[in-house]
This record gives C-alpha cells, structure tokens and sequence, in this order.
C-alpha cells in the first residue's frame, strides 16, 4: 500500500507504507484515523527537499530488523565517537544547514534512530575544536 | 480530507520557532550534547547564549539519566524543592561520572574489590575510597568451608586476633551534595555476608560510623564501638560445629549529627578459640547504598548534638591517594609458646 505525504511547499510524495511506517507520527495516524487510497497526509512542518533526504534514508532502512525498539538503543553507550555506519556517514555528508533541517523532521516525523544518529554525526563533528571554532561553524544555524 | 488533517494536526509537536519563524534546533543541541564526551561540554557553555540555556538543570538531569546515573527518589527531590532546595544534577554527573560511581544506586562498592592488594590499589587510585586492612587473608575460594551452592567466590577470613577491613567513602566526591547529608541525612545500608568455619568458633563485628570532612579514618580496635550518635554495630558468634550458612547482615543508621561528609564501613572478626591458621569468622560482598525513608524530616542543622568519636581518629595528611599499608601493631608472642591447640 502506498501513501501520499504533502510537504510544507506543497509536494505530493507517494511512497510505499513499509518506508513511512518507520515513522512513529504516521504510523499513530494510520492505527487512530481512517485514511483512505485518496488520503493525502499533510506535513506543514517538513519541506520538500528535506523530506526527500528523510525518504531515502527510510527507504535505505525500511527492511532493517524491527527488534522491540527501546530508549536505549539510541542512547551511547561508551565514551567516544559516535558509531555510525559507513552507508549513514556518507547520507550526512551534507550542509549543517541541511544536516539540523534533517534531525528537526526525525524528530518531528518520531523516526528515533535517525535522530540518534544525525546528533551523533553533529556531536562528532564538535569532537576536538575550540569555541572559537564551534561558533564559527555552527552558530548561524 | 479536512478530517484526516484535523486528526493529524493533533498529533503534531509544533516545531520550536524563532521570532522570525525561522525553527530554533533548541531540541537538536540538547540531544547533540547528550551524545558529546563531558569534557568538551565544560567549553560549550561558553560558545554563545544558546548553548549557556541548554545546558541547564534539565539537560544534566537528562544527562544522568542517559548514563545509568541514578537520581535521588523523586519524593526527596519534591521534599527539598518545598524546603528551597534543587538537586544540582551537574554536581552529581560531575562526580560519578569522574569517579565511575551511582551514589544513588543498589551499591556504592559495587566495583570495590574483594582481595586485599587489589582493593588497596582500586582504592588509592580513587579520590573517594580509603581502604585499610590489617590481619586478613584473602581465600579464593573460601576454605574450611563445605561447599554449598550459594557460597561466594571469594572472602577475607581472620585468624586468633582481632583482624579487620576498613572502608572510608566519601559521600561529596560520589555526587551526594553536603546539604542532602545535613538536611535529609539519608539512611546509611550497609549489606555484608560472613560465615564461620564450621569447625571452629567466631565472633565477628560490622560497624559503620560517620566521620566529617576534615576527619580521616578511625583506628580500628575489634573491640571499640563508634559513639552512639556516630555510628552503629552489630555482633554475631558462633559456637564451633555450629554449621551455620553464609549469611546476609544489614546494618542500618540513620540519625546522625549535621556535617557528616563520609561514612566508613568496618568488618572485624576473630576466631573464639585462638588457633593459628586462619580459623577466624570469614566475610565478604559487602554492599553501601544510601536510603531515605516514605516520611521526610527536613533537620535543623543543630538538631542532633555531635558528640566526639569514641576511638582516636587517625589524621589523613598528604595526599588522599596514598596506599595504606597496615602496620603489624600486635606484639610478637613469646618466644616457645605457641598458639596452637589441639583439636579434640
């Protein structure tokens, strides 16, 4: 079954229930409303290009294990970097502009994984420089 | 159509916006710190207001959480907000983060070890643990024991004199904010298992007692007991072939004066029939948590008198990392006597 998603711009998006399923908003809509073939689900709060990212990304791991899905599977664990697979670093190589407007829609969108590891790029990315350093880089956003 | 967007709007988060409806990653930095090593948040602070916002009481609590550091039950943070009082939750992820500990946890001894030259070194390489033993040995497995299922690995068993283990925590470098000892004044739980051999007669002594900031620890007799408003003890012996279990004591107190900043653990033991060998009652496991009861009491800061130690207390000058080495302070028996005895 395939869905249509309407961005903050207006864009139609139509994409299989198995990607968006991974979408803890969408998901508690299907369960609670009753949205047919026609129904198109409003986004006010993502743009297009972002909700592109966002789509490829679900897309990349829509068949990833649906083990029961807790707080701590995002949270770290160790000290240290981040652990990010290498398909997901390579995803994130993009704007810090970009890269916030990403994380913002995880989490408005609830996809808890892709918040966890959009923070840990940015966290990593913080590993090492001076306040000098930071404001230049990341303040403007 | 209108339906599904007025059923989807309700579930909505409304994006955090700027005056300018630009949205304000507040949240992402939040979460972005919660992912960032301790020592490069000290800098993030004071990289610009926003950050200085951030990093606030909640985000530390939110910190803690996020790294298994226990809070104070949450009827004792309500408590003390009634009373103009705030847990500082950076205080308290400063110190157990720095020393690996969950003073609010099931056991503040819980990575303490049991052997004597291990202990020692875990000990002189913290800042919140002193540790001394004198007249112990360390038995992995216990021996003279019979083997039963629930016998622990390993223990410090005594021998005819008076042998001891001592263990000075400091509640403040724990994360345990001195007006929650002046105040609150948590119960202090101290857990220990300890057995005898099954062929010889023990006694044995748990004890606990409180000591402030300036003091060190105190000189162990098997003996001494703590005065009654520093601490408490407890004393179980044995009769030989008494076949008794290891068994769990809980030693409990509470009410104690203000400025209490450390609580010392004691274990003592002998055997009751002055054998050579290690015939003296065995413990080990010992566990330290802190406990605050259903009812709070906010105390008045002169509401129980300090009353001096009873046992001198032995000063801590130099460095708090110092390895305690125990002295043997025991005469040595005289020459052509002999402790042994013969077993009948």
């Amino acid at each position: 079954m395939s869905l249509k998603l309407e961005t903050s711009d207006g864009e139609i998006f139509t994409v299989p229930k198995q990607v968006i399923g991974q979408s803890g908003l969408v998901s508690t809509l299907l369960a609670d409303a009753d949205v047919g073939e026609d129904g198109v689900i409003p986004l006010p709060n993502v743009a297009a290009p972002i909700m592109r990212k966002v789509l490829i990304w679900c897309s990349k791991h829509k068949d990833d294990p649906k083990k029961e899905e807790t707080e701590e599977d995002n949270k770290p664990k160790e000290k240290g970097p981040v652990a990010i697979p290498a398909w997901d670093t390579e995803f994130f190589k993009v704007d810090n502009g970009v890269l916030f407007e990403i994380v913002l829609a995880a989490n408005y969108l609830q996809i808890p994984r892709l918040v966890h590891l959009g923070c840990g790029i940015i966290s990593n990315k913080l590993r090492g420089k001076t306040s000098e350093e930071i404001k230049r880089e990341f303040t403007i956003v | 159509m209108e339906r599904i967007k007025n059923a989807f709007l309700s579930f909505t988060n409304p994006m955090p916006r700027g005056p300018n409806n630009e949205p304000k990653p507040d949240f992402a930095w939040f979460e972005i710190f919660l992912r960032c090593d301790y020592e490069e948040l000290k800098n993030m602070s004071e990289v610009c207001r926003q950050f200085y916002h951030i990093l606030d009481a909640e985000f530390w609590r939110s910190r803690c959480l996020m790294d298994g550091i226990d809070l104070p039950p949450q009827h004792v943070i309500e408590f003390a907000q009634k009373n103009d009082k705030y847990v500082d939750y950076l205080y308290l992820y400063h110190y157990a983060h720095k020393n690996n500990v969950n003073p609010y946890g099931e056991n503040l001894l819980r990575d303490a070890p049991v052997n004597k030259t291990t202990a020692a070194n875990f000990a002189g390489a913290s800042d919140w643990m002193v540790y001394e033993s004198r007249g112990c040995h360390y038995e992995e497995p216990p021996e003279g024991y019979n083997a039963t299922p629930e016998m622990p690995e390993s223990c410090l068993a005594t021998s005819f004199r008076w042998g001891h283990r001592q263990l000075m925590v400091d509640l403040t470098r724990c994360g345990v904010e001195p007006w929650i000892l002046d105040y609150l004044r948590p119960k202090i739980v101290v857990e220990e298992l300890h057995a005898p051999r099954h062929d010889c007669g023990a006694i044995y002594k748990l004890k606990i007692a409180m000591r402030k900031e300036d003091e060190g620890m105190p000189r162990v007799e098997g003996d001494l007991a703590p005065s009654e408003k520093r601490g408490t003890v407890l004393t179980k012996q044995y009769e030989q072939w008494a076949n008794q279990p290891w068994t769990t004591e809980t030693l409990v107190f509470e009410k104690y004066p203000a400025g209490m900043r450390k609580a010392t653990v004691v274990s003592c033991a002998k055997d009751t029939q002055f054998w050579a060998g290690n015939f003296g009652m065995k413990f080990t496991g010992t566990k330290l948590r802190l406990a605050f009861p259903d009812e709070l009491h906010w105390y008045a800061l002169d509401e129980i008198v300090d009353e001096p130690a009873d046992e001198q207390p032995r000063n801590v000058r130099g460095p708090f990392r110092s390895l305690r080495i125990p002295l043997p302070t025991a005469a040595p028996l005289p020459r052509g006597s002999s402790p042994k005895r013969v077993n009948l």
